[in-house]
Parts: C-alpha cells; structure tokens; sequence
C-alpha cells in the first residue's frame, strides 16, 4: 500500500475528491471481480494492474517524463499508438468510464451529451484522473460531435492535437487519414524532439501488433465451447490494454492464454453452466464501467465476444509489417485503421458484415446491442444492426444505458426474460 | 464472515509473497487494499482464514516486508447494483 498521496499532489490533483474515489472502487472490485469462482491464476496480473491503476502506472509515466520522454494521452481506437511510440513517447488512455466524474462533466456540457465525454471532461475539471494529470499533450480525433466540442474545452489547459478522421471509405479517404497520420507524426516529433525513422516505426508498429495478437489469441479462446474465462474477465483485459506497458501487457496476456489453453485441454470451465452464451456489440465500456458484463453473467449467461471499441475493434487486423519506408508505413497504418467500423462512418456497412460474422465465430445464442446514452451515431445505426441480426435468425435486444445505477433493476428484467426467451 | 488480507508497504513485497504462496499451494489472490484496512491505494493479498498462520510463518522465513495480517468483515455481493 504504497502512499500515493505526494504523487497526487504534486500532480496538482484534488486530493479530497479523489479520495471519495478511492474509497468506492476497492468494495466494487471486490463484489463484482473477486466474488467469482474458479477464475484463472494469471487474472492476478489484472487484479494488480486495477488495484495500482492511480498509483504504480502513473508512476511510471511520471519516471518516464523525468528521463526526457513525453505522455500522450488518447481517447479512441482511431489514434495509432505506433507514431506514439516510435518517438520513444508513451501513450495512454485517459479516464471516462465512472458516473463518479459525470457531475463535474455537466457542469460545463449539456446534460444530453454520452456519458463518455461527460465523464471525461469531468475526470479533467475536477483534477481526479492522474492520467489526464500527467499527459503532455492530448491526441483527440473527429469521431463524434460531442468529442470535437469536448476538445475545445480540454485544450484550455493542456495542448491538443485533434486528428481529422474521414467519415467515409473511399480511396481518397484512405489517402486522407494517411495525410492526417503524417501531420501526427511531425506533430510529436517537434514536441518530442525525437526523429521517428523507419527502423523506429517499424519496432513499434511490430510492438503494437504484437499486443494485437495477444488479445486476438484470448478472444479466440473464448470462442471454445467451455468458456476457459469469464466476460467480465475479459472486459477488464481489453480496458487495461489501453493503460499497461504494451509490451509487459503482451507478455502477461500471453501467459494467460497458456494457462487458459490448458484448462480447455483440461476442460475447465468458468461459465455458468448452460448458460446462453451473449455478444455484445455497440459503444465502448471503458474502465471501470462493468455493469452489463455484471448483470449479464449474474443472470445466468455468458458473455462471449465485444463487437466494441474495448474488444473486437481495438485489435481486430494488423498493420503490414513488411513495409519498409515511411510512407509505406504510414499507408499500411491508414489501410489498418481505416478498417475499424465504427457509426462514425456512412456507409458502414462493414460493421454490420462484422457483427454477424462476430455472432457465428463465437456460436452467440443472441446479441445484446448496448449503446451509450445520447451517443446518437451508435444509436441510430442500432435500427440496421437490428434488422440484420433478425433476419439472419439470432435474437437481438437493444439496450440504451449510461453509468448511473437507476437502470440496474429494468435492465435486469429485460435481460432476464431475453435469456428466456432464447431458451 | 471474516476475510484475511496481507497488507505491504509497497507493491514488489507483495509480488514477491504471492509468487512464494502460489509455489507452496497456499491460495492467494491479489486485490486492491480494502478501505476499511488503509485509506491508501495499493495492493494487498486475499488469502484463506485456515491459511493465516502458515503465511505468517513464511513472511517470517522469507524475510518479506509487510505491514500486518488484517481482517475485515465480508461485505461482499456478488449480484451487486451499484457500479461507482
């Protein structure tokens, strides 16, 4: 238990505010991670990570900014890390996943704004997230309207670099989010003072590709009949993979999916037992919001597979590492990104293809559609997610949901009775 | 019911001693410092109230820094509602 308290301080934190943070996040862990049986001896890593996620990560950072190095701190799956970290810098996620920062986010945004934005905005207003703290300079990029307003607000106190993300598929935008990673890349070689050459690029893109295979390699393994991991369990993989050293995270995944590999040889099993196996697709559940995955699995399913931001898309296709110049690299980075289907983009037909091709992998008895509060790309593209679910024969429910408790209790009803229904 | 905690200093005592108990079978799960027991963040150690005083004895055999054995009541609830 190390005291955390001068590190706070010095990074200029409300140290009272924080505290009543502190106080909630131990007992939640607790009922919601602990209270479940037979999980894997390799979660410890996660429980670790979790457990110092305000103290010994940022910590590091802060070393790390004390030999020179620069944090940047990014919001979404858009932004390629590999710039990031070519130029000896480090990135980060930020914070957004709690309704204990939402009150200080509406104090500045309509109250009609996802509870993401709202959260985060708050996590920075009210100096309660040491990552926002810490980072030199924020990536931001044009997925959503509420974010590009949120930006504006962000970069009155610390700079912020926004990254104009195409809406649409076509060759020219191919070409134009190439131009854009080029931009990013000057961009943080002038503020690093670090010169990205190809050899650098192409570590790092093999650095965050690795990480990429690790968490494909585990999303794989829950695709076997006797789920060898719970989802709840691999929510909190894919949250921590925005936060952790990625080369550290893909050791420890690794030796994860080792022991998870053998307990399917051993057919050991951590789900209920028939449980209806769920996917979810939809809007991102950043950390620590675990409340579907929680009322899913105490309703007596399994969650299988996230077709979300913090799942599938975050490491689904890897980047060319055959290229060996630095446009060819920045080409075959704009060709991998440009491949995430998120709403932001019309036509997305993709996405669609995704979700149905997600749902049979996985063998889901019935996708759940769970989408962030006022996130209206999402929640409008849920009538074509819909349909195609149906018509291709697996059961769907749509869900709109935000951070607060008050749902908890209609929210189990109608998941329950979906699971009836799937009987 | 009563849970068993092992609290530490710092984090790589606590690594240390969970490797250790994972070797000698001894049940140990890593998880973050109830507040109840500290009102600083961290890690500390869940173990099994039937294992307390073989844990002891290998903090002291092994020479591993902690700060106490700790108890707290189990308020545990696994269909929880409340997210934070």
């Amino acid at each position: 238990m190390a005291d955390y308290k001068e590190m706070w301080k010095n990074l200029g934190m409300d140290l009272d505010k924080h505290d009543q943070l502190c106080e909630i996040l131990p007992q939640v862990f607790d009922d919601i991670y602990l209270t479940q049986e037979n999980r894997p001896e390799g979660m410890d890593y996660y429980n670790f990570v979790v457990s110092e996620i305000h103290g010994l990560r940022p910590m590091e950072l802060i070393e790390h900014q004390k030999k020179g190095g620069k944090v940047f701190g990014t919001f979404c799956v858009y932004v390629p890390d590999e710039i990031i970290f070519a130029a000896g810098a480090i990135a980060t996620g930020l914070c957004g996943g709690s309704q204990f920062w939402v009150p200080g986010g509406e104090k500045v945004l309509p109250a009609s704004t996802c509870p993401l934005i709202k959260s985060s905005v708050g996590a920075r207003l009210d100096k309660t997230c040491p990552y926002f703290q810490i980072a030199d300079m924020y990536i931001g990029e044009t997925t959503c309207d509420g974010k590009k307003k949120a930006w504006e607000i962000l970069s009155e106190n610390v700079p912020i670099h926004v990254m104009d993300l195409p809406q649409m598929k076509r060759v020219k935008d191919v070409e134009a989010w190439a131009d854009e990673i080029k931009i990013l890349l000057v961009k943080i070689e002038e503020y690093t003072g670090n010169k990205v050459t190809s050899e650098k690029l192409s570590t790092a893109i093999k650095l965050i590709n690795d990480k990429r295979r690790a968490l494909s390699r585990l999303y794989s393994l829950r695709k076997n009949k006797k789920l060898p991991i719970t989802g709840k369990d691999a929510l909190l993989i894919s949250q921590i993979a925005f936060y952790d050293d990625p080369m550290r995270f893909t050791e420890m995944t690794n030796t994860l999916c080792d022991e998870l590999e053998q307990r399917i040889i051993d057919e050991i099993s951590v789900g209920e037992k028939a449980g209806k196996r769920i996917m979810l697709s939809g809007t991102p559940l950043a950390i620590p919001n675990w409340k579907i995955h929680h009322i899913i699995e105490t309703s007596g399913a399994n969650v299988v597979v996230e077709e979300m931001c913090t799942g599938t898309r975050y490491f689904e296709n890897l980047v060319d590492e055959t290229k060996s110049t630095l446009d060819e690299q920045i080409m075959a980075l704009a060709e991998r990104y440009m491949k995430i289907n998120c709403a932001c983009f019309t036509p997305n037909e993709e996405r669609i293809e995704d979700i149905i091709r997600l749902a049979k992998e996985y063998k889901a008895d019935g996708v759940i559609d769970v989408n962030l509060k006022f996130c209206n790309l999402y929640d409008v593209e849920g009538f074509k997610v819909e349909r195609a679910l149906k018509e291709a024969g697996i059961p769907v429910l749509g869900i709109e949901t935000d951070y607060t408790d008050q749902d908890a209790a209609q929210l189990r009803t109608r998941i329950g009775a979906f699971l009836e229904m799937l009987e | 019911m009563i849970k068993y905690f092992v609290l530490f200093p710092n984090h790589l005592n606590g690594i240390k001693l969970n490797q250790i108990l994972r070797k000698e079978g001894i049940k140990s799960t890593i998880a973050p410092t109830p507040r109840e027991l500290s009102v600083c963040c961290g890690i500390s150690l869940l173990i099994r109230k039937e294992d307390v005083k073989s844990v002891d004895q290998i903090v002291f055999r092994e020479q591993i820094d902690i700060l106490r054995i700790a108890s707290v009541e189990d308020k545990s609830d696994p269909k929880r509602d409340r997210f934070g």
